[in-house]
């Protein structure tokens, strides 16, 4: 039919033009292979960072860039997804034999992943730099030993909470990691997927350590009992809090200072739990075999310098700061705070200056980084109905301590979950292996991962139905 | 070999070269563009460096969660698939028997769940339902409700709620499918019917029905599985207990191949259903002759039968389009909460939105990206509805089963599939100088993986659409025209396409939306600025923390994509009812 076919011709005709106007058809896209771009040199870097971040590193490097070698640099940003995107995405990557990316910025906690897989490339940074840098920051290293990577900035885990909500149900004030177990906020806390956020699961790993194991788990379960739901990211929790979803839950200062000091921010307020201060640092680090390591190691410089340093925390139009938008993030430099007190974007105090974790214990932290958030999965994930259907039975048969000590009594042992995490979690750590050898042991323990997960899986669900079981029945009674 | 040991081979398979020729090209395509990035993930959950293992798969069926998740997937694909139908039945017998005022308007205003953006619709539903929404301000100024206790509606009845946004988001395809198939009901058969003395329900039963069969089941396979494998309505009521959303908190995590064991189990599930179904329901249909000398343009309604079509259209309508009104009325506002209203409408969003450098270049990308999967769905789609309605050859379920396949795969599955899949051979088409850049590798330029991903993802919709049509259509057309001399290619543009022309809109119209709106690959593939489509678009601005207001401006662009949206389909939806109407030239 004659229409049919006008439209059809419509059709390509409207495609041949989209096509042709504008200018994604002929022109360039990242990682040329080879082709000959123009005279500009090239930096490739993965950053979950959002992109007034990149826009300030990016210009003000550029800048630098030129003024030292008087080159142009294209610093480009392909698209990388959130942290655990990431760490996944630069696996594959090397596991196919690509090679096209220089730099990790930011991503919240994974630089130790990266640099245990191997794939961080050393680089010491010159003296100068070096040396205005603090060594620790809450009692763990700000840089890694061997150089593969640097805490670029500093931000701090914290409680968000909805004053309104809590003074209209007349819910207790909050101040402690430990108040999110608390029963009054049942349905009410917002938790995140250990799994899914690296500075979730570290600000998990310090409970633990904090509270003691059996303690902290006990916390951590009644934690995910209360939760509304178990989110993806940690910057959903300060949004669902300014909703109204959740009356409280943790969050990183630098998302809940912008819950703030947005619309409907009165009624949220932060606090940071006395002695149990949970720092995160965001890394940087050049990619093993990166393409262009002039450039990548140029950066790394400019981002650990003051010049780049300040662009973190200062005011937007300040001397040396963005030009654009304040970042309002604490920077790693000390002299910073110090020389420029005025300049400094609101909220922003020396981090270096709080009190240090004494408890804290760097190596369990990554003995366990892998078997934690698989456990606290099983634990408060993958069965967070059932979870919440027995604390709902608990709490209405008036908690009785032997119920909630069921309830809460970890799986496995501190030590346990240490020695899986060592023998069957990690990579097989031994050199000499030959190829063949390694891949036959990541497979034995890739099945004894699967059997331990499942077992930890049908464990759970059987104890939280029988504890529903026992706490309906002494309802009953 | 002998000729007559070749003939006997051709006679007993099928494999004339007709038949072969296409039927090797779309194998290649698929197995290239589909099979292999679904192995990659599939030979992870069943080879280790031992070889073979069921270990995983085991494992998977050996988890209570998971098997719980299998069934609660079933259950939702069940219940909504009878909802779909027992909502768009009356729907589409209206529109094509009836005729009454506004029914033009009416029909094209059903189409309107398929235009809602995605995270921009979650907000809006959370605007609706959440403890600070509007349904619980509006129980609050009627007294119903303490706004201190307030409900938070995503947390009750989750799985009603799901079977709810689930139904008003797919009836279209099932409205869409059953519409094209009235029209090719020829009348003359209804019309004996009821000489012969059938009552109207005797009619539908044992007349209408039976003939709209194919229609019926290319609406409801798709429905079923879509609902089955869905993931962002089971998200946003947080109802964690299907697979779908069990393959999606697991998929990212580097370690034991446990979710690829959960990816190869769905696979299986939806073969087995999809199978099934067939069995039942679409083998075959009833052929017809001829649609009607005259257009079969519907009686005219009275003015009771009028008011009851406005009632039942405008009930649906407005139901399913409670999120677009929330996405529209957060684009005005800037602090909507607590009341039934915003307070304060503002364009400062919208002008912030449409003066953002992302916004006209990602929608000319998506423009671009999906008309040319469309056309590309088109043309795969007839070829393959050809082979498998007018030829008979061994391995023809398996054609069938492979075009269906996307509808299995979750999406993400697929979008990181094609992550680094072919740029060794890109590379090597670089390398030898046939490239300038390397088009199988999304960081060089995606555009071409975005346009094929899109096409094969939606490819189901617009194979079953023209099967459906083909089934409902006489082979003797066809065999007339080559009769007289036509050739196969002439046949198959002058004869065949334009018989089957309503049903080949009706699954364009769902390519297309569907390919504007598309989410998983769009995120995944489209790495650099300038080839974002618009989908990603408005991810950018929902995700971009320095920006006040990103939910309202946000929302401003996904305003945009429905009106944009809203007109094209507008456009189809004419063009489809002049199809309806057809005349019939000899």
């Amino acid at each position: 039919m004659v229409s049919v076919w006008k439209a059809l011709g419509l059709a390509a005709g409207l495609c041949a033009a989209l096509a042709g106007c504008g200018g994604h058809a002929g022109s360039g896209g990242s990682g040329d292979d080879g082709a000959a771009g123009g005279t500009a040199d090239v930096l490739v870097i993965y950053s979950p960072h959002s992109p007034a971040i990149r826009n300030e590193f990016g210009r003000a490097f550029a800048e630098r860039y030129l003024a030292d070698t008087g080159r142009t640099v294209d610093v480009r940003w392909p698209d990388a997804g959130g942290s655990s995107d990431l760490l996944r995405q630069v696996q594959d990557k090397y596991a196919a034999g690509i090679r096209d990316v220089d730099v990790v910025f930011g991503g919240g906690a994974i630089h130790s992943q990266l640099a245990a897989l191997g794939l961080l490339e050393p680089y010491r940074l010159p003296d100068d730099v070096l040396a205005e840098l603090p060594t620790t920051i809450a009692g763990e290293p700000l840089y890694d030993s061997e150089f593969r990577w640097y805490g670029a900035a500093v931000s701090s885990f914290g409680l968000i909470y909805n004053a309104n909500m809590i003074a209209d149900r007349g819910l207790p004030a909050v101040s402690q990691w430990s108040d999110m177990a608390r029963p009054e906020f049942f349905g009410l806390v917002g938790v995140v997927d250990a799994a899914q956020s690296g500075s979730v699961r570290k600000a998990y790993d310090i409970i633990l350590q904090a509270y003691g194991y059996e303690q902290g788990m006990r916390v951590l379960m009644l934690m995910g009992a209360n939760a509304r739901t178990i989110g993806r990211s940690s910057s959903d929790v300060p949004k669902d809090c300014g909703q109204g979803f959740i009356a409280l839950g943790a969050c990183i200062d630098f998302t809940a200072a912008r819950q703030l000091a947005g619309p409907g921010g009165e009624q949220l307020g932060f606090v940071l739990p006395e002695k149990l201060t949970v720092t995160n640092t965001d890394p940087i680090g050049i990619l093993r075999g990166a393409p262009h390591m002039d450039a990548a190691q140029r950066f790394v410089r400019f981002v650990m310098s003051r010049q780049g340093q300040m662009l973190w925390c200062l005011k937007q139009g300040a001397e040396g700061g963005p030009r654009d938008e304040t970042l309002a993030r604490k920077c790693v430099v000390r002299a910073i705070y110090a020389e420029r007190r005025t300049d400094l974007a609101a909220g922003i105090e020396d981090p270096f200056a709080a009190p240090v974790n004494a408890f804290y214990d760097q190596a369990k932290e990554n003995a366990r980084i892998e078997i934690l958030p698989a456990y606290l999965k099983a634990m408060m994930v993958t069965n967070k109905r059932l979870l919440t259907e027995a604390w709902d039975a608990v709490i209405a048969a008036g908690r009785p301590e032997s119920l909630v000590a069921e309830l809460t009594a970890p799986l496995v042992s501190e030590d346990e979950m240490l020695r899986l995490g060592a023998e069957v979690w990690a990579k097989p750590a031994d050199a000499s292996m030959s190829e063949a050898d390694r891949q036959k042991e990541i497979d034995r323990r890739n099945r004894l991962r699967s059997d331990t997960e499942l077992s930890w899986n049908e464990g759970f669900r059987s104890r939280y139905k029988a504890v529903a079981a026992k706490a309906r029945e002494l309802k009953k009674r | 070999m002998s000729n007559a040991m070749v003939a006997n081979f051709v006679r007993r398979t099928g494999w004339n070269a007709r038949t072969v020729v296409p039927l090797a090209v779309i194998v290649a395509m698929m197995a290239f563009f589909l099979v292999v990035p679904l192995a990659n993930v599939l030979k992870l959950a069943l080879w280790t460096s031992d070889g073979p293992t069921l270990h995983y798969v085991a494992n998977a069926l050996r988890s209570s969660t998971n098997r719980e998740g299998i069934l609660n997937a079933l259950l939702l694909g069940i219940i909504t698939t009878a909802a779909t139908t027992v909502l768009s039945m009356p729907l589409a017998l209206a529109n094509v028997r009836l005729k009454f005022a506004g029914k033009g308007l009416l029909s094209a205003m059903l189409l309107v769940p398929m235009i809602l953006p995605p995270f921009v619709g979650a907000i809006g539903m959370r605007q609706l339902l959440g403890p600070q929404g509007v349904l619980n301000a509006a129980l609050a100024a009627l007294g119903l409700v303490d706004p201190a206790a307030a409900t938070d509606w995503f947390m009750e009845h989750r799985f009603l709620g799901v079977v709810v946004l689930q139904t008003l988001h797919l009836y279209p395809i099932m409205y869409l499918n059953l519409v094209a198939a009235l029209a090719n009901i020829d009348p003359s058969l209804e019309d004996a019917a009821r000489n012969l003395g059938a009552s109207r329900t005797t009619l539908f039963r044992r007349v209408t029905f039976p003939l709209m069969v194919p229609g019926y089941f290319a609406g409801a396979i798709l429905v079923f599985l879509w609902s089955m494998t869905d993931l962002g309505t089971p998200l946003m009521f947080e109802f964690r207990d299907v697979i779908a959303v069990q393959i999606f908190n697991s998929i990212y995590e580097a370690g034991a191949p446990d979710p690829n064991a959960l990816v190869l189990l769905l696979l299986a599930m939806v073969a087995v259903i999809y199978y099934g179904a067939k069995l039942i329901l679409g083998r075959g249909g009833h052929e017809m002759m001829a649609r009607s000398v005259q257009a079969p343009a519907g009686r005219r309604a009275g003015a009771a039968a009028t008011f009851a079509c406005w009632m039942l259209f405008g009930a649906v309508i407005l139901a399913a389009a409670m999120p677009h009104l929330m996405v529209i009325l957060t684009s005005f506002s800037d602090q909507w909460s607590g009341t039934v209203l915003p307070p304060i409408l503002t364009t400062a969003h919208h002008r912030e939105a449409l003066s953002h450098d992302l916004t006209l270049p990602s929608i000319r990308n998506s423009f671009f990206y999906s008309l040319a999967a469309t056309g590309l769905c088109a043309v795969v789609a007839i070829w393959v509805a050809q082979l498998l309605v007018r030829r008979r050859f061994l391995g023809r379920h398996l054609l069938d089963a492979m075009v269906m396949l996307p509808l299995a795969i979750p999406g993400l599955v697929l979008a990181f599939g094609y992550l680094n899949c072919y740029y060794g051979i890109g590379k090597h088409l670089v390398d030898w100088g046939l490239w300038s850049r390397n088009y199988l590798y999304p960081e060089a330029n995606p555009i071409l993986l975005l346009i094929v991903a899109y096409a094969v993802r939606r490819l189901p919709y617009m194979v079953r659409s023209a099967v459906a049509g083909l089934q409902q259509t006489s082979r003797t057309l066809e065999e007339a025209s080559l009769n007289v001399g036509a050739s196969p290619l002439r046949t198959l543009l002058r004869i065949t396409v334009p018989l089957v022309a309503a049903n080949l809109i009706a699954g364009g119209i769902l390519v297309f939306t569907f390919s504007m709106l598309e989410v998983s690959d769009s995120l995944v593939l489209a790495k650099t600025r300038e080839f974002y489509p618009l989908t990603k678009a408005i991810w950018q601005m929902f995700t971009d923390e320095f920006r006040t207001f990103q939910y309202a401006v946000s929302s401003a662009l996904g305003v945009w994509a429905m009106v944009l949206l809203a007109v094209s389909l507008l456009v189809s939806s004419r063009l489809l009812g002049r199809k309806m109407g057809a005349i019939f030239r000899a």
